[in-house]
C-alpha cells in the first residue's frame, strides 16, 4: 500500500469534497472521544438531571440546541450522543469485519467443499433482509448497547464475506499469486501476504460506509424501541424522546437528526474517496500517460 | 545430460456441464510434448494462442499438474516432487511472464518485490539490501527505483524489476512466456539484450514461450513449433530459418509482415484454428493445410527429417 | 479526401495538461492508405481518435483542423457529430469483442446500423445490408453469423465483423486502430489484406494506427511516424523504411527482430519515452538521439519537405547543408 502520506494528498487533491467527507469524520471521531470532558453541562448529558424550570427551552446562547422535556441541554446530549454512536459504528463494522473478512477469505482461497459450505451458510444470512434479522435479534436479546452491537454485527457480516469471496476468488488467479507459488511461499504466506491485501479495497470502501449505515441503523433500533438503554443519549434515541413534542419543541428531535444525516454523509463522502486512492489501477489511470495511447 | 527433459507430457482439462458437473468432454490443450533444454541453452516454444505452449509452460513450473508425461530437471521428475525437494526445484526455475503489472504485487515497493525470494529461503547470511541494489544495477535500474511502486514505473522498467525477482536465487532454468510481447519495440529490443546478457553472466538456461518467430531467431538455440497441443516441427534454430518444412511453421514465417522477397515457400492457412475440445482427426492441420492430401487422415509422426530436425508431416 | 492541418490535441486532467498531439498534418486521398506509426505515448490513438471525431470529452484538439471532403468535423456540434460518425468516418478498434454489445445478436448491431446511418425503415433491407457488408468483408455463411452473438465469434471472425460494421454506412475515411494486434498472427494477414481490398474497391482513405512497422509495410502508400506527440517523418512507405531520413525512424527500424538477421544483440533505442508533462526542450528526440547537435537541445525542428517526403530534424534544415 503506498505511503500513509501520500495517500491523504492524493485524498486532498483529489477533490474538495472527499476534505469534507474527512473533516467531518475526524470532527465525529474527535468529539466522540472526548465528549466527557468537553460538553457544557456534564450531568444533562449522562441524563442524571431533572431540572423542572428550564423545560422545553428553545435554542438560546445558553442552550445552543435548547433544552429537552426534563430540562437537559440538548447540545450536551447531542455531543455525548457522538461517543455512543462512534462505539456503535467501529464496534458493528469492527465484529462484522472480524467474522466477514476470514470466512470470506478462507472461502475464496480455500475453495472446494469447505469454501461452498461457508458461502452457503453465509447466503442463509443474506437471505433475510438486514434490518428485519437485526431487528428480530435485538428483540430477542434485549436492550442495550452491547446486544445492539451485537444485533448489528450478526446481521451484517455476512455482506463482507460475500464481497470479499468473491474479490478473492479473482485475485488469487491474477499472476502475481503465480509468481509467489513459483517461490515455493506456503498457502498462509500467499494468502495473507498477497491476496488479502489486494482483496481488501471493496471491503475497505464498503466498511467506511456502513459506518454511517450502522449509526442509522442503531438509531432505527432505539426508535423502534429495541436499540439502546433508554436514559442513554444515543442519537436515534434522542430524535424518538423529542418525537412526541416535535410540534411545539422541534429542536429536540431536530439536531441529533442533523448530527446523523451530516455524519452518514462524511462517510460516505470518505468511502467514496477512498474507493479511488485505495485501487492501485485508478490511481494510475489518473496519474498515467496510458490516455495517450 | 540436459537440464530439462519434457517426456511425452500430456494435460487435458475436463470440461463440464450441467448442474452436477458431469464432465462431457476434455480439452487437449498438451497432448504428447517432448523435448529437452540443455545447460546453458535457449528452447524456445512458438504456437498461437490455442497451441499448447503456455500450458506446458504451466506444467513445467508446477502451477498445473499435468494429466501424464514426465518432467526431468536435472534427472528428478518434477512431478513427484515435495517439501523440500520441490523448494529446491523451486529454486532453480524461475519466470519471466508477459505483463509484469499483473505478476509483480501491486502493493509492494520495487525493493520488497526483489528482495522477496531471499527471504523465502533466508539459508545465507548475506546482506539483502545490498543484493537488491546489486541486482537493479544488473538489469539496468537505478537504485531509487526501489522506492517505488510496480505501478509507477514504465513497462519496461517494471519488466526489468520482475527479471531481477527471477533471477536474484541464482535458478538455473528461466521459463520466459511472451516476456516482451506487452512491451514497445524500441524497449523489447533493450530486455531481448539484457536476456542475451544475463544468459551469458549467470548461465542461464531459457525457456522461451512466444508467438513471434523474429524473436526466437535473436535469442534462442533451438525452437520447436507447436499447433494444437503438438509439436510438428523441433529443429535447431539456424537449420529452422535456413530449411523450414512443415507447413504450419512457413505460414507462421509467411505471416511475418515485409517477408515478401523470402526464400521459402510462402503459405496461407484457411480459416481459423479449431478448438483443441475437439481438434481433427489425423493431422490437425490438415482441414486448414493447403498442401493437404489423402494421406494427411492418418496421424502423422515426429520423425527425424534430418540431423536435428525433426517434423511432423506427411509431406516429408 | 481527408486533410489534417496543424492539429494540436490536449488532454485536461487532475495531473495537469498533457499535450498529446502537436502539431500534425497530412493528406490522405480515396482509395489510398496512411500508416500511422508510434510506440505508446506517441499519441497515435489520441490522433486517430481526433480523425474520427471521437475524442473523449477531458481531450480537446486546441489548434488545427481535420477535413473530410472540405468539412472541418472539430467544429461540428455534438448533433452533426453523431450524424457524420459512421457514415463519413468510421473507426476499427483493437478489441473487437469491446465494440459489440454481448447481448444482441450480429444481427441485430448490423441491422441498428443500416437503420439509423442509412435510413432503411424495412426490416428486410436492413437486414439485407448487413448480408452485403458481411459479404464484402469475406465472411463466410454470413446468414449463420447474423443470427449469431458476439461471444459465438472467434477473435477473428468479430474483427470482420466490426469492419463490416464500419463499412456499412459508406464512410469516406476508415480508421484502423491496431484492428490486428489481439489476433493470431496467422489470421493477422487475412485482415490486412481485407483492409487493403476494402479500400481499393470503396475508395476509402485508410488511416491504419500500429506500433508495428512491418505491418505498416504491407497496407499503406504512406508513412506517418509520430514520436511524443510530433510528426518526425511523413513519406512514401518504401522511402521511409528503405531509406529513414529522421533518427527516430532510423533507430525504430535497427531495433525491430528481423528473421534475415540474428542471431546475436539487438541495436535498442537508449533510454525510455519521455513524460508527456515534462517532455524535454529543443527536439523532444535530443535524449536519445545518436546524431545530437548542441543546437537541438535549443530549438524545436520544423517539418521540412526533403526527398518526396516531410521531416522534422534539425539535421536537414540547412544548418548542416542537409548531411547525415
Amino acid at each position: 500500500m503506498a505511503s500513509a502520506s501520500s495517500q491523504v494528498l492524493w485524498l486532498i487533491r483529489r477533490s474538495k469534497l472527499s476534505l469534507v467527507g474527512l473533516f467531518i469524520v475526524a470532527g465525529f471521531v474527535v468529539t466522540g472521544i472526548l465528549a466527557p470532558f468537553i460538553v457544557p453541562y456534564p450531568e444533562d448529558a449522562r441524563g442524571e438531571t431533572y431540572n423542572i424550570e428550564e423545560r422545553f427551552q428553545p435554542p438560546s446562547w445558553e442552550h445552543p440546541f435548547g433544552t429537552d422535556e426534563y430540562g437537559r441541554d440538548v447540545f450536551s446530549r447531542v455531543l455525548m450522543g457522538a461517543r455512543y454512536s462512534l462505539i456503535i459504528a467501529v464496534g458493528v463494522v469492527g465484529l462484522a469485519l472480524l467474522i466477514g473478512i476470514p470466512v470470506g477469505l478462507v472461502a475464496g482461497y480455500v475453495g472446494g467443499r469447505v469454501g461452498s459450505m461457508l458461502m452457503r451458510v453465509t447466503d442463509m444470512f443474506l437471505a433475510f433482509p438486514p434490518l428485519l434479522l437485526a431487528i428480530a435479534l435485538a428483540a430477542t436479546l434485549g436492550r442495550g448497547l452491547f446486544n445492539t452491537i451485537i444485533a448489528l454485527s450478526i446481521s451484517w457480516w455476512p455482506w463482507y464475506a460475500r464481497l470479499l469471496y468473491v474479490r478473492v476468488t479473482s485475485v488469487k488467479n491474477m499472476p502475481f499469486v503465480d509468481s509467489a507459488r513459483l517461490l515455493g511461499l506456503g498457502r498462509l504466506a500467499i494468502m495473507f501476504r498477497h491476496v488479502l491485501p489486494n482483496s481488501l479495497t471493496p471491503v475497505t470502501v464498503q466498511a467506511a460506509l456502513d459506518m454511517g449505515s450502522a449509526i442509522l441503523e442503531a438509531a432505527g433500533l432505539s426508535f423502534l424501541g429495541v436499540g439502546v438503554d433508554p436514559s442513554t443519549p444515543e442519537w436515534g434515541l434522542l430524535v424518538t424522546e423529542g418525537w412526541a413534542s416535535i410540534s411545539s419543541a422541534w429542536w429536540i428531535s431536530l439536531f441529533p437528526g442533523l448530527a446523523i444525516l451530516v455524519t452518514v454523509l462524511g462517510f460516505n463522502l470518505l468511502a467514496d474517496a477512498l474507493r479511488e486512492s485505495l485501487d492501485p489501477r485508478i490511481r494510475r489511470i489518473a496519474l498515467t500517460r496510458r490516455i495517450l495511447g | 545430460m540436459s537440464l530439462l527433459d519434457v517426456r511425452g507430457l500430456v494435460k487435458y482439462f475436463p470440461v463440464r456441464k450441467g448442474v452436477f458437473g458431469r464432465v462431457v468432454g476434455y480439452v487437449k490443450a498438451v497432448d504428447g510434448v517432448s523435448f529437452s533444454i540443455g545447460e546453458n541453452e535457449v528452447f524456445a516454444l512458438v504456437g498461437e494462442s490455442g497451441s499448447g505452449k503456455t500450458t506446458t509452460a504451466r506444467c513445467i513450473l508446477r502451477l498445473i499438474e499435468p494429466t501424464r508425461g514426465e518432467i526431468l530437471f536435472m534427472g528428478r521428475d518434477v512431478t513427484k516432487l515435495k517439501g523440500r525437494e520441490l523448494k529446491w526445484y523451486r529454486r532453480n526455475v524461475q519466470a519471466v511472464f508477459q505483463n509484469p503489472f499483473l505478476s509483480l504485487n501491486p502493493r509492494m515497493k520495487v525493493k520488497d518485490l526483489v528482495a522477496e525470494p531471499l527471504k523465502v529461503y533466508r539459508d545465507q547470511a548475506q546482506d539483502v539490501e545490498r543484493a537488491v541494489e546489486e541486482h537493479l544495477e544488473m538489469v539496468g535500474l537505478p537504485r531509487e527505483v526501489g522506492e517505488r511502486y510496480p505501478l509507477e514505473l514504465s513497462g519496461g522498467q517494471a519488466q526489468r524489476v520482475a527479471i531481477a525477482k527471477a533471477i536474484i536465487l541464482r535458478p538455473r532454468l528461466v521459463v520466459l512466456d511472451e516476456p516482451t510481447s506487452a512491451l514497445d519495440v524500441s524497449v523489447q529490443a533493450q530486455i531481448l539484450n539484457l536476456f542475451l546478457d544475463l544468459k551469458k553472466e549467470l548461465k542461464l538456461s531459457y525457456l522461451l514461450i512466444t508467438h513471434d518467430l523474429s524473436v526466437v531467431k535473436y535469442v534462442s538455440d533451438w525452437v520447436a513449433v507447436m499447433y494444437l497441443g503438438r509439436i510438428v516441427e523441433l529443429a535447431r534454430t539456424e537449420e529452422l530459418f535456413e530449411n523450414p518444412l512443415h507447413p504450419y511453421t512457413l505460414a507462421l514465417l509467411s505471416s511475418i509482415p515485409g517477408t515478401k522477397k523470402a526464400k521459402w515457400k510462402r503459405i496461407e492457412l484457411a480459416g481459423e484454428p479449431p478448438s483443441a475440445l475437439n481438434p481433427p482427426k489425423g493431422c490437425r492441420l490438415r482441414p486448414r493445410c493447403p498442401l493437404a492430401f489423402e494421406k494427411c487422415h492418418e496421424e502423422p509422426q515426429l520423425v527425424e527429417y534430418s540431423k536435428e530436425h525433426w517434423v511432423s508431416c506427411w509431406l516429408y | 479526401m481527408l486533410e489534417v492541418r496543424g492539429l494540436h490535441v490536449s488532454y485536461y486532467t487532475l495531473g495537469g495538461v498533457i499535450r498529446a498531439v502537436r502539431g500534425v498534418s497530412f493528406r490522405v486521398s480515396p482509395g489510398k492508405g496512411l500508416c500511422i506509426v508510434g510506440e505508446s505515448g506517441s499519441g497515435k490513438t489520441t490522433l486517430g481518435l481526433a480523425i474520427a471525431g471521437a475524442l473523449p470529452p477531458n481531450a480537446r484538439a486546441s489548434r488545427g483542423s481535420v477535413r473530410i471532403d472540405g468539412a472541418n468535423i472539430l467544429e461540428l456540434g455534438p448533433e452533426d457529430l453523431e450524424r457524420v460518425r459512421g457514415s463519413l468516418v468510421s473507426m476499427v478498434f483493437q478489441d473487437p469483442a469491446a465494440s459489440f454489445n454481448p447481448l444482441f445478436t450480429i444481427g441485430q448491431t448490423l441491422g441498428d446500423i443500416a437503420r439509423h446511418k442509412l435510413g432503411l425503415a424495412e426490416r428486410s433491407e436492413a437486414r439485407e445490408a448487413a448480408l452485403a457488408a458481411l459479404r464484402r468483408v469475406g465472411m463466410p455463411d454470413p446468414e449463420r453469423v447474423l443470427d449469431a452473438y458476439p461471444h459465438e465469434l472467434s477473435g477473428g471472425m468479430l474483427q470482420r465483423v466490426a469492419i463490416a460494421a464500419a463499412i456499412l454506412p459508406r464512410p469516406k475515411v476508415l480508421v484502423a486502430d491496431e484492428p490486428t494486434t489481439m489476433l493470431d498472427v496467422t489470421l493477422q494477414y487475412q485482415i490486412l489484406k481485407l483492409l487493403n481490398r476494402l479500400k481499393e474497391t470503396l475508395g476509402l482513405a485508410l488511416v491504419f494506427i500500429t506500433h508495428n512497422l512491418g505491418i505498416a509495410a504491407e497496407v499503406c502508400e504512406d508513412i506517418l511516424v509520430l514520436y511524443a506527440g510530433h510528426m518526425v517523418e511523413l513519406g512514401p512507405t518504401d522511402k521511409v523504411l528503405e531509406e529513414p531520413l529522421h533518427p527516430y525512424t532510423q533507430a525504430l527500424i535497427e531495433c525491430i527482430p528481423r528473421i534475415d538477421r540474428g542471431p546475436g544483440r539487438l541495436k535498442p533505442i537508449p533510454g525510455s519515452m519521455p513524460d508527456p508533462r515534462r517532455l524535454p526542450g529543443g527536439c523532444v528526440f535530443h535524449p536519445r538521439c545518436p546524431h545530437v547537435m548542441d543546437i537541438c537541445r535549443e530549438r524545436d525542428p520544423r517539418p521540412v519537405a526533403l526527398d518526396k517526403r516531410v521531416v522534422s530534424c534539425l539535421l536537414y534544415n540547412g544548418e548542416k547543408g542537409g548531411a547525415r
